[in-house]
């Protein structure tokens, strides 16, 4: 009955399984165990299936792979882990690994394979995207298309895109702090991704804003390209890969990598485990969150005043992914003006998850009410949070519920008054 | 006698609708076990029901095909209770999580089975109210499960265990048939014995409880929590013994030894305990505030006059918090050592504490196996912990033959196999240890009285009469785990 | 009923039940018979001479006695070795468990499920069995001697408890408020529950001269006196009533009830009433006819009780129980004494 086992299952990442010891400890923490309710959706259930996969056991790999799918890859089972099992390279090897050994098929595979393949990781295919896509919801034709049932589920449901005039991309190569600011002497890499520049041009500029005041030199590399992270959701590490090295490569000179994408941040940061070379571990330890960076260093330009009640979420992928959860809290506590209201589970992911909420529209939409509720309930008139899918489900979410507020990125909170 | 799969899988999807029925295969895999990996075995099917009219109907339809069930939470038992039998199908409960009554002047809820024990804590917070027993997977477990289980917790020292705040329950028994044991006036009308009481860790063999009435506490006025490490088991154990001995009523008496603070210390749940220390010994005291400050002086002379290497008082509620979570995190923590872990749960009388645990290290060097204790000591309930790889069969068998004579140890000693965790099919093979077959025998009787078909998770908790085919002795299972789980050569 | 039997060992009633006496009534000292219903034509077996304390660990905290040991004697030496049973109730420890006082925990008072940490006992057929354990926590085993709760006596005899002790606590303090209205009395007994450490034993009681609520405080010497302080109640000498005597051509009704209840509830009925901390009251009526008038009020409030006190014939009579329970119940029966030998 049991297949014989797959040898090109990553050897490595099934050890690591075996930390697990079925605790359950980390059932509570995980999205769609919590709207679900169900073992195999489940950290501790997923991770049995993956190391039955691994043993040869599972004699369809395909009848378990939805749940594995499933996974939104937010990490919070990690957090809850006390056996330290490092869930998310178990479950991106095991995805590579079902990727390689039965590719995907059907429409959902083709919007994986197109969205990754042809725009995000390419930088100005995805700006006319992009262009493109809002022209199309200015004309109403999102609207037109749903009603006539044209658009697949997943593009229905997928957010709106922030009404924003198409920016340019920031401009390349080195900045340095304006006439009269006191420069650190130290210069930094900013990295700028894919998806970020075209629907938040606003925070790399504020990005660059900040840390020039704040006496940094800002070098933006133009070499550089997409961090590969929802490829390697998707389990198509190979293409990666390639990001990964002309990543390392842009990036050789640099001291320290700044970047402002949680997503991204995280993938930069498992680029070693990722490539498995030293240079990549080198790369891999220069990086760190913007809000690390100005935490650590401190602020020497005060940020502009800002009257609100703001509640600040943690993007998975920084909390979870980067265990940094003060360094933003305590950077916005310097907002003169900004209250800081607690909200309920702020550590839990919102849903958006990469590409989930248009592979898994149902579940991502569950895990989004879930997230407005919990915002709305605090009261707040403002949502920081650093990253930008969780920006778009959050405010599509806030905005379904009736309760629309401004969502912003914590750096924008930073920029000093002019 | 039995009906086709696919017949039964039909008539469930008919009850439940397709979402709540799960038959194929692979995915069941994620069912094979609970917080016990040792035993495993793929149930036939997965079901959730939402309601007590669903859970009767589904009982009703596997009566009548004489196929048996298992009830299942959120599958952190430790004793293999709801891992089902290969012809068995699991209800699981975890749909069934509504509070359904709150009577904060009458100090009661009634919830549904698959209620988290923190959410229910959590949802009565805003009063000033609380659920006592406290397991160390409360963030996860369910209350069904801890019901069936009779789960303890470090509290249950001074609060006592599930069966001290059951008020009552209904019961889906396994004929489909309904019976409201208890209420929430009390578990006893008069005219009545102590029914949710005897229902109280049955393990899931008696019938499914669909609403549950546990007892509310008012929460206490203060809340002290000391940490205080010892250069030796010796002094921890010998300062329990006079905290008992002083007439103090800690709501809570937790030791971890070396290893576990070791493991607990590099984990995610790290809490800052001395990692030189030979044991660390965590008192809480609870109760008016004038009591609470009183009785922490007096622990504290015990701890100093036992040479205590460290006292550290937590100052607020993140202090406290901190403390406790490395204890919550240290049977999960252990995992970091091996890749399976063997958690036994023997109970000894307070008074030995100290012998009983040198006999445990003796027998740990004997038998060559990597043994941690982590334990509630205001009780006498011993969690040796023996770290092992169940793919290496000597190991593994070494570390059972250390668990049978731990337990033995603790039988012999006046105490019990298992404080609370209960028997399930883990333990099968020691019960004998403390109760003869004419024992066992009157116990089959009641059980037999709940459920005279045998259905409801058959195999657990009572080891069944040699005839039946069905025994999983423990052998046997660990020979075909090793067989399946072989890992990639 | 005939001539009682006496036995004076588990072995000596173990040898009497395996002879097939005939229908069999236990009994401790005897003091509850008149709460029981007839067994006629049943032998009274009295288990008054088994009355030894066959260990008391002190270290541990537990006991384990025989039932026919009386609680004075129990208390007494525990009062040697600082501790205490805490529960209220009198008469022999199988009959205090086995009868009516026990049985619900509740605020400030330890369920007695969770004093009686197991026990060796005799089915009807003489067959020796053993449940639960000696020390404070087992999970071992379905906890037949949890059965013994209530149980009258009807599903088998115990031979040995194993019961859990508590330190004496270091000061304790009686109370009594008297001459308050129902509402008022309500009040101030809900008040009391739902202290952080409510008082044990806790009891309101009305009587012709209105209603009185009393109770005692337990713990530290400070915040005992700081309670009664605080909550402005006069010390008393201790005067709890276990149960209260039918008046002559009258009965007692006994049962449990949501404190909540009570203010809606009492008014309605007529006669001298108690009810303790733990929801289980008793009710002293006039009359048979009061008696039959008060249950249906009681039904309609949620509450459970039965004729307790009575002539013979009407003893056990009460608001209807839980088929589901009641079928069970007899399963039981069946289970553990198929012939119905114990009355």
């Amino acid at each position: 009955m049991a297949c014989s086992p797959d040898p090109r299952l990553d050897l490595a990442a099934y050890a690591r399984s075996l930390d697990c010891v079925h605790c359950g400890l980390c059932l509570p923490a995980c999205p769609t165990w919590q709207e679900l309710r169900l073992e195999a959706e489940s950290p501790r259930g997923r991770v049995y299936l993956m190391r039955a996969l691994a043993e040869g056991r599972v004699a369809d790999p395909a009848a378990v792979r939805p749940h594995l799918d499933r996974c939104l890859d937010c990490r919070a089972c990690e957090t809850a882990c006390p056996s330290g099992v490092r869930y998310g390279e178990l479950i991106e090897a095991t995805r590579a690994a079902l990727e390689r050994t039965a590719p995907r098929r059907g429409a959902a595979a083709w919007l994986v394979r197109t969205l990754l393949w042809q725009l995000v990781a390419r930088q100005r295919r995805l700006r006319v995207a992009f262009r493109l896509l809002r022209a199309a919801e200015a004309m109403g034709l999102r609207w037109l298309g749903h009603r006539l049932g044209l658009l697949p589920a997943a593009l229905a449901a997928a957010p709106p895109l922030p009404s924003q005039r198409a920016q340019r991309p920031l401009p390349r190569g080195l900045h340095r702090p304006p006439a009269g600011v006191r420069t650190r002497g130290v210069r930094v890499a900013l990295f700028t991704g894919c998806v970020m520049e075209p629907l938040f041009g606003r925070v790399h500029r504020a990005t660059l804003q900040v840390l020039l005041a704040n006496g940094f030199e800002v070098v933006v590399p133009a070499a550089q390209r997409c961090c590969g992270a929802l490829l390697v959701h998707a389990g198509h590490a190979d293409r990666a890969r390639e990001l990964a090295r002309a990543n390392v490569a842009a990036f050789a000179e640099a001291d320290v990598v700044v970047d402002n994408a949680a997503g991204c941040g995280c993938a930069l940061g498992e680029y070693g485990h990722l490539l498995g070379d030293a240079r990549a571990e080198a790369f891999a330890r220069k990086r760190r969150d913007v809000t690390v960076l100005l935490a650590t260093e401190g602020l020497s330009a005060a940020p502009a005043p800002c009257r609100a009640r703001a509640a600040y979420d943690d993007p998975c992928h920084l909390g979870h992914g980067q265990g940094v959860r003060t360094a933003p809290r305590q950077l916005l506590a310097q907002v003169p003006g900004l209250e800081l209201v607690p909200h309920a589970r702020p550590e839990d992911c919102c849903g958006s998850a990469g590409l989930y909420h248009l592979l898994q529209p149902d579940l991502a939409g569950a895990i989004g009410r879930r997230k407005a509720a919990s915002l709305v309930a605090a009261g707040v008139d403002l949502v920081l949070t650093g990253n930008p899918g969780c920006m778009l489900q959050i405010d599509s979410h806030l905005r379904a519920a009736g309760c629309e507020r401004p969502v912003r990125h914590p750096i924008e909170l930073l920029v000093p008054a002019t | 006698m039995l009906r086709p799969v696919s017949n039964l899988e039909r008539e469930l999807v008919r009850l439940l609708g397709a979402q709540r029925v799960l038959a194929d295969p692979d995915s069941l895999l994620a069912w094979e076990c609970d917080g016990f990996t040792v035993h495993r075995s793929r149930p036939r099917a997965v079901v959730q029901p939402e309601s007590t009219a669903e859970v009767q109907a589904v009982l009703r339809l596997l009566h009548a095909g004489r196929v048996p069930f298992v009830p299942r939470g959120a599958g952190t038992c430790l004793s293999g209770g709801p891992t089902a039998g290969e012809r068995a199908v699991v209800i699981d409960l975890l749909r069934m999580r509504q509070v359904l009554a709150i009577a904060a002047d009458d100090l009661y809820a009634v919830v549904q089975p698959g209620v988290v024990n923190l959410d229910l804590t959590a949802a009565v917070r805003h009063l000033g109210l609380h659920y006592a027993p406290d397991p160390s997977s409360q963030s996860v477990c369910t209350i069904g499960g801890n019901l069936a289980e009779n789960s303890g917790g470090p509290h249950c020292l001074k609060y006592g265990t599930t069966a001290d705040h059951v008020l009552g329950a209904l019961v889906v028994l396994p004929d489909g048939r309904l019976a409201r044991l208890g209420d929430p006036a009390g578990p006893r009308p008069p005219g009545v014995p102590d029914l949710p009481g005897l229902f109280c860790g049955s393990e899931g063999t008696f019938g499914i409880a669909t609403e549950i009435t546990v007892r509310l506490c008012r929460d206490p006025e203060s809340v002290r929590t000391l940490l205080a490490a010892f250069a030796s088991m010796r002094d921890a154990c010998r300062t329990v013994s006079d905290i008992v001995g002083r007439g103090l009523v800690p709501a809570a008496l937790e030791v971890l030894d070396q290893s576990t603070i070791r493991a607990v210390e590099a984990s995610v749940y790290r809490a800052g305990y001395p990692a030189g220390a030979a044991a660390v010994l965590l008192v809480e005291l609870d109760g008016p505030e004038s009591s609470t400050a009183e009785e922490l002086e007096e622990v504290r002379a015990c701890a100093a006059g036992h040479a205590a290497l460290r006292i550290e008082l937590a100052s607020d509620p993140a202090e406290r918090a901190r403390l406790w979570k490395g204890r919550k995190g240290a049977f999960g923590a252990m995992g970091r050592l091996a890749t399976d872990l063997y958690v036994l749960d023997g109970v000894v009388p307070r008074t030995r504490l100290e012998e009983a645990l040198a006999r445990i290290a003796a027998i740990g060097e004997r038998h060559g196996v990597v043994l941690n204790n982590v334990f509630h000591a205001g009780d006498g309930n011993l969690h040796p912990n023996i770290s092992f790889d169940g793919r290496d069969a000597d190991q593994t068998a070494r570390a059972m033959a250390a668990g049978n004579e731990i337990l033995q140890v603790c039988v012999d000693l006046g105490g019990s196999i298992t404080g609370e965790h209960g028997v399930g099919s883990e333990k099968l093979d020691h019960i004998g240890m403390m109760f003869s077959p004419t024992d066992l025998e009157v116990m089959a009787r009641v059980r037999a009285a709940f459920d005279p078909d045998g259905l409801c998770n058959p195999g657990k908790a009572l080891p069944q009469r040699a005839a039946c085919a069905e025994v999983a002795k423990w052998p046997q299972m660990v020979a075909r785990v090793l067989g399946e789980g072989e890992g990639p050569a | 009923m005939t001539a009682a039997l006496e036995p004076a060992s588990a072995d000596e009633l173990a040898a009497l039940l395996r002879n097939r006496p005939g229908r069999v009534r236990l009994a401790g000292s005897g003091s509850r018979r008149d709460r029981l219903p007839p067994a006629d034509g049943a032998v009274e077996v009295r288990l008054h001479r088994l009355a030894g304390i066959q260990r008391l660990d002190a270290g541990d905290q537990t006991c384990s006695v025989e039932p026919g040991l009386p609680r004075e004697r129990l208390d007494a030496a525990l009062a040697e070795k600082d501790l205490e049973l805490p529960c209220p109730g009198g008469g022999t420890l199988g009959g205090l468990f086995a009868h009516d006082p026990l049985g619900a925990g509740g605020p400030g008072n330890v369920a007695p499920r969770s004093l009686l940490l197991g026990l060796e006992g005799v089915l009807a057929d003489g067959t020796r069995f053993r449940s639960g354990a000696r020390v404070v926590k087992s999970v071992a085993g379905f906890d037949v001697h949890k059965l013994l709760v209530g149980s009258d006596g009807r599903l088998f005899a115990a031979t040995l408890l194993h019961l859990r002790l508590r330190p004496r606590p270091p000061a304790a303090a009686w109370f009594r408020r008297a001459g308050l209205e129902v509402a008022a009395a309500c009040r101030l007994f809900q008040a009391l529950r739902a202290q952080p450490v409510p008082p044990a034993p806790l009891q309101l009681r009305r009587t012709a001269d209105g209603c009185a609520v009393t109770g005692r405080f337990a713990g530290r010497a400070a915040y005992v006196g700081e309670r009664l302080r605080a909550l402005e109640l006069p010390e008393h000498t201790p005067d709890p009533v276990d149960h209260l005597a039918a008046p002559a051509g009258g009965e007692v009704l006994a049962g449990i009830v949501l404190p909540s209840r009570l203010p809606d509830l009492l008014p309605a009925l007529a006669g001298t009433f108690v009810l303790r901390g733990d929801g289980r009251f008793e009710l002293a009526v006039a009359s048979p006819a009061a008696a039959d008038a008060a249950l249906p009020q009681l039904a309609a409030h949620g509450a459970h009780a039965r004729i307790a006190a009575a002539a013979p014939a009407r003893r056990g009579r009460g608001t209807p129980l839980d088929p589901g329970a009641e079928h069970l119940l007899a399963r039981l029966r069946r289970a553990l004494d198929p012939d119905g030998v114990l009355a």
